[in-house]
């Protein structure tokens, strides 16, 4: 029982890591529609940008994270606006983001050498343990965020004003426009988010625990593209709920499953699950089914 | 009313091209052959110009990607000792050594390309990083009869021709690991010993180390857990090595893999030995939170002993030529670059740089002795050929250099070399 | 006379015949220009770097057109490209060098392979749309790689294997070609075969792009539903797509193996992907000869980037730390040219070569406003096209 109780809250915290590394995804799917690969560089720039400012200029660790966040934010918005604003399909914005972060990462690592830094990060090795379960301290802080940052983004997109002109811009952007909807102040809100959301998530992904601010972080990112296809890939409940879902499974699929199923099995599990959730749902569990008319 | 134009211009074209054929070579007819004298003059061949009389060689490595800084060092290492060679006029006093690099980025697909790259410019290659481009590259190498040296311990290339061997290899740096620890009593015939290592031939050997380890001393072996080499979660293969409460576990990862292990470790509070080799030990670990458990927890395999011991000669060398304490992936470089040397040595002594001289070379040399630095590679032909049986064996202290601490240096199994390793 | 011409003019479109591929005298000279070059270049270029990158561009290319049939005239954006690539590859591997079967099984064989899992994963794959597509054809890349991995007397594991394949036809041995009193050097014959293979392909996707089917492709490509209406059936037609263009990338991965000679799954992973999506749209969507361009293109940016190298400072020397390494250097200049491709000029690099005022099939329609970046347009969201097919 023990066992169990102790893989699924490891399930639930690498279920949380990967709602965050989705929820990015799924903002910007939701404004501009589009895939948007350069959450890589977001991560990227978020840890290594943290480590710099916490871990060289001193900072103290959340006054670093704060400010990692609003600088990666504003890339993310400057980046739409001169780049992404000029492309005009899906397909285009799908690679001029990848070659973002192909271009971004190599840079950024050869300013920052080396292959496992410091992040500085306040949690460290800690240990929480209730009954026989351990949980790293950096979880139990990211699981209860995750929960907070879901909320808020419900209550976000369905109270506020701001929230109501991303609903609306994603589905009919003219409409919106007649009804004096900015669309550039509405895609720069959500590319902004997106931006802080990555960098939140690089910096996670590279505290003590995580393994270091090291290269190859914008890998990452990339893993959770498995969760909002499951989750819907406009969705943010989909994501969290997608995240959760996957991270559990993965855990107790690499903890269950036998030998003779081969190594690296738990990379796969993503993947496997969501074709299984696509075949039954071919829009993801909370994607909307798209209706075509002529 | 046919365009007969495009077809006739296009047949002169080609006449003309074929005819200007500049690349090609006659089919040979005999066996082209080398000097054939051992006192014959030494020939300019792809790397070497009787003009200038530099003798270039490769090297094959990872400059970018996550494993630049150490591959890095280890090419300050060579060039260290290429430098205290050239010092003294070159090999064979008269010919100065020059490095030229590629970039595999650890991937062989690209090991292959950068080695056409530079084939003609170097005579051998003094370095290639990376079992899986070195396997990329045997074919190729045998094709073009050209010699390298793999910066691996795999002792299956031991047997092959076209490569030069250097170091311990990996079933005896677990094996000598383990006898050490079972003398000292860390470990005994009631100990569980375990391993967490790759799906692959380094893997393997690993793993038939420990158990010729548990048939010899007696311990029980217990489960082989596994992961990738991507892997960031432990949490799964740490549990079973808990549950099966395993007193020491050979580790087969690098050091990406190290902080996340760690991680895993402390969140299910476990603690065993853990045996591994010194490339799982970044220089950044020690100002990290995971340094008091690798303190605890840690024995590596390595060469030389403490790294600030000057009273081992190549040690001695390796910090006048850097001017700093060298790490162990300089003693590393460095200690490639020696066999590099004897080899060019023995071939500029019997005439003759090419593919097949090294190789003749390597033939005619007995065995490499290390400046201290480890124990000697025997050579010979190719079946004699033995890597040394030697390990340094060290404590993880982030306050020493390097974070090693020696415990024993150069040490050797009681019960001998191991069948095969 | 006239009206005898006029009616058969009409009978002619009527049967929807396509038009001739080498129509003007300009094209033929090029045709034969480019099958001279194939001999040529080779005989008279001995350094093997060159050759080497030059083969392996070819041997992109021949995936890229694969690729380029799927997303550029059918629409349809993949990500699991690598996927059949890999495939090719290994079976490759296990047909020529395990089994020991000629070059003339062994490669097609193992087209055939990749065409088939092409079958197998396209009725699944066409329900799906957009981005959607794009993740799950990127889930088929890891689960090739965990199966490959997984399959070490087939694959050799996680570390692959060397690949023993003959590459020769009857008496001819690429990897030895004995011409009269020449000997060629492996990568002069493998140059030579590979292109070839190459040329041999562009003509069969040429015919293909202007046939029934392919002309079917490219009107589900920019509107469905007007398709449909019209009579073509989708699941045929998107399924050939998907057949095609997996073979071609598993007769690509068949070449890949004997190129380099030694193969391992990681290396079929996402980075190979998106180079061949690169390659197609650099090259430009929709256009035969835009693979070739934009595999040239992209073999050459490493072997710049390494020329530039020791003229920019900001490039680390090897055993520095610090700085941009020569092949980082080659992913920034890789990643820049993408964007800036994209954003000026989408037609790609096939676009330079196109004489100005000829309207021709664009890149996949889009239903937002009219790009700004493309050429003069009617109206946003149609596309015109002319019949048959140029460059």
């Amino acid at each position: 029982m023990t066992e169990f109780l102790q893989t699924l809250t490891s399930g639930v915290a690498l279920g949380s890591l990967y709602a965050v590394l989705a929820l990015g995804f799924v903002i910007v799917a939701r404004a501009s529609g589009i895939l948007n690969l350069a959450q890589g560089s977001f991560v990227v720039l978020g840890a290594y940008l943290a480590y710099a400012l916490i871990h060289q200029a001193g900072l103290p660790f959340w006054a670093g994270v704060m400010v990692a966040m609003a600088a990666v934010a504003l890339f993310a918005v400057l980046l739409e606006a001169f780049v992404l604003h000029r492309v005009s399909d899906h397909f285009a914005a799908l690679l001029v983001t990848f070659g973002v972060t192909i271009a971004v990462a190599p840079v950024i690592t050869g300013i920052w050498p080396g292959d496992s830094l410091n992040l500085g990060d306040p949690w460290a090795l800690s240990v929480l343990r209730i009954g026989g379960i351990g949980i790293t301290a950096r979880d139990a802080t990211l699981i209860p965020i995750t929960a907070v940052l879901l909320l808020g983004f419900f209550l976000f997109f369905r109270y506020t004003r701001v929230g109501l002109s991303l609903r609306a811009t994603a589905i009919d952007s003219e409409a919106a426009m007649a009804q004096g909807v900015s669309t550039r102040f509405v895609y720069g809100i959500s590319w902004g988010i997106a931006g802080a959301l990555g960098a939140f998530g690089g910096i996670m992904l590279s505290t003590t625990v995580g393994g270091g601010v090291r290269p190859g972080l914008e890998v990452y990112a990339f893993l959770a593209l498995p969760v909002i296809i499951l989750g819907g890939l406009e969705s943010p409940l989909g994501a969290v709920v997608g995240g959760l879902i996957i991270g559990i499974v993965q855990q107790f699929a690499v903890s269950l499953v036998p030998e003779s199923w081969g190594s690296g099995f738990s990379e796969v599990v993503p993947y496997l699950v969501m074709l299984a959730i696509l075949l039954i749902r071919p829009a993801g569990l909370f994607g909307r089914r798209e209706v075509r008319r002529a | 009313m046919r365009d007969r134009t495009p077809g006739a211009i296009g047949i002169v074209a080609a006449a003309a091209l074929l005819l200007t054929s500049c690349a090609v070579q006659t089919a040979p007819t005999a066996p082209s052959g080398g000097a054939t004298a051992a006192s014959a003059t030494l020939a300019s061949v792809p790397g070497f110009s009787l003009s200038d009389g530099v003798i270039h060689v490769g090297e094959m490595t990872a400059l970018s990607g996550p494993i630049a800084p150490s591959a890095n060092e280890q090419v300050a290492g060579q060039q260290a000792y290429y430098d205290i060679v050239n010092a003294k006029g070159g090999i064979a006093g008269k010919y100065p050594v020059k490095v030229i690099t590629a970039d595999n980025q650890y991937n062989p697909q690209l090991a292959v390309q950068e080695y056409q790259r530079i084939k003609d410019q170097v005579v051998m290659l003094s370095g290639i990083l990376g079992d899986a481009s070195t396997e990329a590259l045997l074919p190729i190498l045998k094709q073009n009869k050209a010699v390298a040296l793999p910066s691996t311990q795999s002792s299956r290339f031991t047997a092959q021709e076209n490569l030069g061997m250097t170091f311990t290899s990996y079933q005896s740096n677990v094996w000598n690991a383990l006898s050490y620890l079972f003398e000292k009593g860390r470990i005994s015939k009631s100990s569980t010993v375990c391993s967490m290592v790759q799906a692959d031939q380094s893997g393997q050997a690993r793993q038939d180390a420990l158990e010729h380890a548990g048939k010899e001393l007696g311990f029980t072996v217990g489960p082989k857990t596994e992961f990738a080499p991507t892997d960031s979660a432990f949490t799964a293969q740490i549990q079973t090595l808990k549950t099966a409460k395993c007193d020491l576990v050979v580790f087969g990862g690098a050091n990406g893999n190290v902080p996340n292990v760690v991680a895993a470790a402390t969140q299910l509070d476990y603690a065993p030995i853990w045996e591994t080799e010194f490339f799982s030990i970044a220089q950044s670990f020690k100002d990290t939170d995971i340094a008091t458990y690798l303190k605890e927890n840690f024995v590596v395999t390595g060469l030389a002993g403490d790294l600030d011991d000057t009273s081992i000669e190549g040690i001695k060398l390796l910090t006048e030529k850097l001017g700093k304490t060298p790490t162990m992936q300089n003693v590393y470089g460095f200690m490639q670059a020696i066999t590099a040397t004897t080899i060019l040595e023995k071939a500029v002594q019997l005439g003759d740089l090419s593919g097949a001289g090294l190789m003749k070379a390597m033939d005619g040399i007995e065995k490499i002795e290390y400046l201290g630095l480890n124990g000697d590679m025997t050579y010979g032909p190719v079946a004699k050929r033995l890597q040394p049986d030697t390990s340094s064996i060290f404590s993880y202290d982030p306050t020493a250099p390097g974070s090693l601490k020696a415990l024993t240096a150069q040490y050797v199994a009681p019960k001998g070399r191991g069948p095969g390793f | 006379m006239t009206l005898t011409t006029t009616g058969a003019a009409l009978a002619r479109h009527a049967r929807g015949r396509a038009p001739r591929l080498f129509d003007t005298p300009l094209k033929k000279i090029l045709a034969i220009a480019f099958l001279v070059a194939i001999i040529a270049i080779p005989l008279n270029v001995a350094d093997s770097y060159i050759l080497t990158v030059l083969t392996t561009a070819a041997i992109a290319a021949i995936a890229a057109t694969g690729l380029n049939l799927l997303t550029g005239y059918a629409g349809q954006i993949s990500l699991g490209h690598a996927f059949f690539v890999g495939a090719g590859a290994f079976c490759g591997q296990v047909l020529g060098g395990q089994l020991g079967l000629p070059f003339l099984l062994w490669l097609p064989l193992s087209a055939l392979f990749a065409g088939a899992l092409g079958a197998v994963v396209a009725p699944f794959a066409l329900r799906l749309k957009g981005p959607y597509l794009a993740i799950v054809s990127l889930g088929l890349v890891f689960i090739g790689i965990y199966a490959a991995r997984n399959l070490p007397t087939l694959t050799g594991g996680l570390n692959g294997t060397v690949v023993t394949a003959p590459v020769s036809i009857g008496v001819l041995d690429f990897a030895a070609l004995r011409v009269g009193p020449f000997l060629l050097s492996r990568e002069q014959g493998m140059f030579i075969l590979c292109w070839l293979v190459l040329a041999v392909i562009l003509l069969a996707v040429a015919n293909i792009v202007r046939s029934r089917s392919g002309r079917a492709m490219q009107a589900f490509r920019d509107h469905d539903l007007a398709a449909e209406v019209l009579g073509a059936r989708r699941l045929p037609t998107m399924m050939n797509a998907f057949i095609v263009s997996s073979a071609l990338g598993g007769l690509s991965g068949g070449l890949l193996g004997v190129e380099l000679q030694y193969i391992r799954p990681e290396n079929f992973g996402l980075d190979l992907s998106i180079q061949y999506v690169a390659i197609v749209v650099i090259g430009g969507l929709a256009s035969i000869w835009g693979p070739v361009l934009g595999a040239l293109f992209i073999g050459l940016v490493p072997v710049i980037a390494i020329r530039l190298a020791d003229v920019l400072p900001f490039i680390s020397k090897p055993g520095e730390q610090g700085g941009v390494s020569v092949s980082g250097f080659g992913l920034v200049v890789y990643g820049v040219l993408i964007v800036v491709f994209l954003l000026f000029r989408r037609g790609g690099l096939i676009s330079f070569f196109r004489r100005p005022g000829r309207r021709r099939p664009l890149a996949p329609a889009t239903t937002q406003a009219a790009a700004a970046a493309s050429p003069p347009d009617p109206a946003p969201g149609i596309t015109t096209h002319e019949e048959g097919h140029s460059l």
